[in-house]
């Protein structure tokens, strides 16, 4: 594994190095572009930014040792810069992006710059109002067909970089050579909430918002830490998800997702089980938990006025976990609340919603968990 | 024990003989006919599973259509020219379904049941064979196991369809004398189809012969090959060739 | 031979039936001791409350797989005699796909498998999804004798029945489609006591119905020609098959999702092993032995944490064991 990443490192060096042809004419940089604000990074691993006298690169990196790659992309500052062919090439001002992920469209959004979005993998899946009515506006062209990328879509869309996943059938497509510049996201695989809002500065980057990306990531880095701060741990416990078939699938007590659920002070049942990958239990451990775990923090798609009494009607045993009998359940409805997609970029509004659930702070409106009744 | 008054055999609303009135009583009778002529409908018609004919057809004086299946089970029994058995049935395992008709609803064996059965292995010496498995046996031993089959459902009539079709010329030769011995213990009716006419007249007693639509009982040995020879057009042929 | 010869066999089943159903009870990833399940079982309560859950449903499961593996069984010991063939099966002849397609129909349709109504649709879609397969192999039986090739249609409408639900999954939603996915992984848990009742109920009834069939397969082992000629009737005969192995089928289906290789492992297994030729004598061996597999494979499965989906310890099982058999018949030049 460690022999790989090397030679993925070295290898980026050499393309690094090859890209970079400098003309011997005089630069010619335009003032709008000198003036733009750097962004540094704080937290986030699997991105970088990388500030030349000529060029912005920004490289893509995987973390951890599940998957391994780097991608780049170069924004041209000065027009006389000539790079190797091979170097994906974008310009900041009018770019056309296309999306695998609506994750994607909530960074974007934030900048306002959804306008810039062309083309989205899976249309209907967007339920944020706000997002699908620009999406719909915009005539933006679905790409996917049951998880697959619709090349003659893609095409038509024709956008100047397409940001996929490193994982599954988009990775193996061969984009290049059709002429359409990819760049992996995988925002999803940092270690901390915080770290994958940073992500923000590389889309601020891509459409020439950095600064907007800046300001936008410092109030809610300092909302999310001010409220961290004054959480009072507790030693109360929760227990995650709901059972699919007979098994329940947790996260790891690594994931980012438990991290967050954590710092509104409460830990997690499964604590102690080491690993990054998901927890998996069998029903009859999970019940036997229930009982004694204080909080249960469920996100999952159901009817819009889900309640209590449906969480029970869906397992009669439901009604023995203390979670339940308290009253204590931490519901997401990913039917009406974007958990997926906006949630990402307001960790701050979703740590308020878990301190509000379990007392720590008295007043407050919840917009993605709230209490079942 | 078996007859026909004003039959007529239709298949697929196509006529395809008919027999005036024909009484079979009980010895060894050969079914005789050209391909195609009717021989397995009328063995057919006989066990029941042919409606399609007009006239009646008569086992031990009730019509056919009057039995219920079960009991006419008890009536007739049958041996296909090929069988096949699923399953690991051992020879004996075959000969205990010919007393299917008299068993109970969870099919039984009683006492009598294994009694008939050594009876008939006795009968047609099956003990070399007879607790091999089905499948293993030879065609000529398979074939003799069926009949044995046939005989302990204990039937006043056998009919056999073309039972020697697959058999090589010794086991032809044993089966006929198989046929021989039974109707000599037995007052049974064995109707059996061939197309081996020249021994008849050395087994048979009479001939049923199915030729140009029409269904006519031979009984005299000593005519047997002249007449079936004559209703083939086969005597001129012969001739020809001389 | 005689009835006396099978009863070891038969005792063998019925004892390891019953130790495998307490094994289920007894251990699982909840540690509990004896006297705890025991207590539980005769009405008493525990420390934590989830247990007497946690009881109810391995015991649930346990009777689910007793009965759902008995039923598969004996309703593929029934169609291969039928057929004659030892490769049919409830799964191989696409009945369990007709079941599916009706599954499916209701399910992705919106109507979910919670309530009692819900319920008993979801069993009459599967049964006359099941039963119209079966009609259909025995209408294409009627041009096809070779019965390998019947075999391949019914694979083919398995092929189709599957097609047509991935058509369906186009207009269904996220909630109906995951539904159907969870169903289509097969398992015998989840099923509570209420429908275990009807469940039971169903599959105890259609299972003693089938030794109306005890005479009419002794005789079908010699062809339909024969059976015939020995006073069966055979269209009725053909009548009680389709509707007993096409309902025991389903059921199972509708509850359990398309459980494989235990209605084709099964039947197989047990001819090798029965002395008797008497069905009266072979559908209860079948029915336990059907039950014996169902509960290894699901106490495999529960060893697992349930991360081991049920179709597959059921393949790793079955599908050596019908290899074993045809070679085994092939040895001795038995035809299909």
């Amino acid at each position: 594994m460690r022999e790989l990443s090397l030679l993925a490192i070295l290898w980026s060096l050499i393309i690094l190095n090859s890209c970079v042809q400098h003309a011997d004419s005089e630069t010619s940089i335009t003032p709008n572009q000198l003036d733009q604000e750097k962004v540094s990074i704080e937290y986030a691993e699997g991105f970088d930014v990388v500030y030349e006298p000529n060029f912005i690169k920004v490289v893509t990196q995987s973390i951890g040792e599940n998957t391994s790659f780097t991608d780049s992309v170069f924004i041209i500052l000065d027009s006389t810069t000539i790079l190797d062919e091979s170097c994906k090439i974008i310009n900041q001002e009018e770019i056309r992006l296309a999306c695998q992920s609506s994750t994607h469209l909530a960074f974007l959004n934030e900048l306002n710059q959804l306008s810039q979005v062309v083309g989205l993998c899976g249309l209907e899946y967007v339920n944020n109002p706000e997002i699908s009515e620009v999406i719909k506006e915009n005539e933006v062209i679905e790409l996917c067909m049951t998880d697959q990328i619709q090349l003659e879509n893609l095409f038509q869309c024709n956008p100047d970089l397409f940001l996929i996943y490193p994982f599954g059938s988009s990775q193996n497509n061969d984009y290049a050579s059709k002429g359409i510049h990819t760049l992996l996201i995988a925002e999803y695989l940092e270690k901390s909430q915080l770290a994958r809002l940073e992500w923000i500065k590389l889309f601020g980057v891509l459409t020439g918002k950095s600064k907007e990306a800046n300001a936008y990531f410092e109030s809610v880095k300092q909302a999310y830490i001010e409220q961290k701060e004054a959480t009072v741990p507790t030693d109360k416990t929760f227990i995650m998800n709901l059972p699919f078939q007979d098994q329940w699938f947790m996260p790891s007590s690594k994931s980012v997702g438990v991290e967050l659920i954590e710092d509104a002070g409460i830990s997690y049942y499964y604590s102690g089980e080491k690993g990054t990958e998901n927890i998996s239990h069998s029903n009859e451990q999970v019940w036997n938990d229930g009982v004694s775990a204080d909080y249960w923090v469920i996100i999952a798609r159901r009817e819009a006025n889900y309640g209590l009494a449906d969480l029970i009607a869906e397992e009669s045993v439901y009604k023995e976990f203390l979670s339940v009998q308290n009253h204590q359940v931490i519901f997401c409805n990913t039917a009406t609340a974007d958990y997926f997609s906006k949630g990402v970029v307001e960790p701050h509004i979703i740590l308020k919603d878990l301190c509000y659930a379990t007392g720590q702070i008295e007043s407050h409106t919840p917009q993605y968990f709230f209490l079942l009744e | 024990m078996l007859a026909f008054k004003q039959l007529e055999i239709k298949v697929s609303g196509r006529h395809l003989f008919a027999a005036e009135n024909v009484h079979i009583q009980s010895g060894i009778v050969a079914l005789v006919g050209r391909n195609g002529t009717g021989k397995s409908t009328l063995l057919k018609t006989i066990m029941g599973l042919n409606r399609e004919f007009t006239g009646e057809i008569k086992v031990s004086d009730k019509t056919i259509q009057s039995f219920h299946a079960a009991d006419l089970a008890k009536e007739i029994a049958i041996v296909y020219s090929k069988s096949s058995i699923f399953g690991n049935h051992t020879g004996r395992d075959v000969l205990m379904l010919g007393r299917l008709p008299y068993q109970n609803a969870f099919a039984k064996e009683t006492v009598a049941d294994r009694e008939q059965v050594e009876q008939i292995i006795d009968l047609l010496q099956l003990e070399k064979f007879v607790d091999q498995e089905f499948s293993v046996l030879s065609d000529g031993e398979k074939q003799l196991i069926m009949i044995g089959r046939a005989v302990v459902q204990d039937t006043k009539i056998i009919l056999l369809d073309e039972p020697a079709a697959f058999l090589d010329l010794v086991n032809r030769h044993q089966l006929m004398q198989v046929l021989k011995h039974i109707a000599q213990s037995t007052e049974k009716l064995i109707l059996f189809s061939t197309h081996q006419v020249d021994v008849l007249p050395n087994i048979c007693k009479a001939i049923l012969l199915i030729d140009q639509g029409r269904l006519q009982l031979l009984e005299n040995p000593k005519e047997f090959i002249s007449t079936i020879y004559d209703s083939f057009g086969m005597n001129k042929i012969e001739k020809d060739e001389v | 031979m005689s009835l006396r010869s099978d009863i070891p066999l038969f005792s063998v089943l019925i004892i390891g039936v019953f130790i495998l159903f307490w094994m289920n009870l007894l251990l699982g990833d909840v540690p509990m001791k004896t006297a705890d399940v025991f207590n539980i079982l005769t009405g008493g309560v525990a420390d934590n409350s989830a247990w007497s859950y946690i009881i109810e449903s391995r015991l649930n499961r346990s009777v689910v797989a007793i009965l759902a593996g008995g039923a598969l069984a004996v309703s593929g010991l029934i169609l291969q005699v039928f057929f004659r063939n030892p490769l049919a099966g409830p799964g191989v002849l696409g009945i369990t796909s007709g079941a599916s397609l009706g599954v499916a129909v209701v399910i992705l349709g919106g109507i979910t498998m919670g309530s009692f109504l819900g319920n008993l649709g979801v069993i009459m879609a599967g049964v006359i999804g099941a039963i119209a397969v079966l009609l259909l192999l025995i209408f294409i039986a009627r041009f096809i004798k070779n019965s390998v090739t019947l075999l391949v249609a019914g694979l083919m409408f398995g092929y189709f029945t599957a097609a047509l639900i991935n058509v369906l999954f186009l207009w269904a939603n996220e909630t109906d489609t995951r539904e159907y996915v969870v169903w289509g992984l097969g398992s015998f848990e989840g099923v509570n006591s209420t429908e275990l009742m009807i469940f039971a109920l169903l599959i105890v009834t259609l299972s003693l119905l089938c030794f109306l069939l005890v005479k009419p397969l002794n005789a079908l082992v010699a062809g339909v020609d024969y059976a015939a000629s020995i006073g069966i009737n055979i269209k009725t005969t053909r009548l009680f098959i389709i509707v007993f192995t096409g309902i025991l089928a389903a059921v199972v289906t509708v509850y359990c999702g398309p459980v494989g290789f235990i209605g084709i492992a099964v039947p197989q297994l047990v001819r090798v092993l029965v002395k008797s030729k008497n069905h009266a004598v072979i559908i209860p061996i079948v029915f336990f032995a059907g039950s014996f597999l169902a509960l290894s494979a699901d106490f495999i499965v529960r060893m697992s944490s349930n991360s081991l989906p049920l179709n597959t310890v059921t393949a790793i099982v079955g599908a050596p064991i019908i290899v074993w058999v045809i070679i085994k018949m092939n040895q001795r030049n038995v035809s299909f």
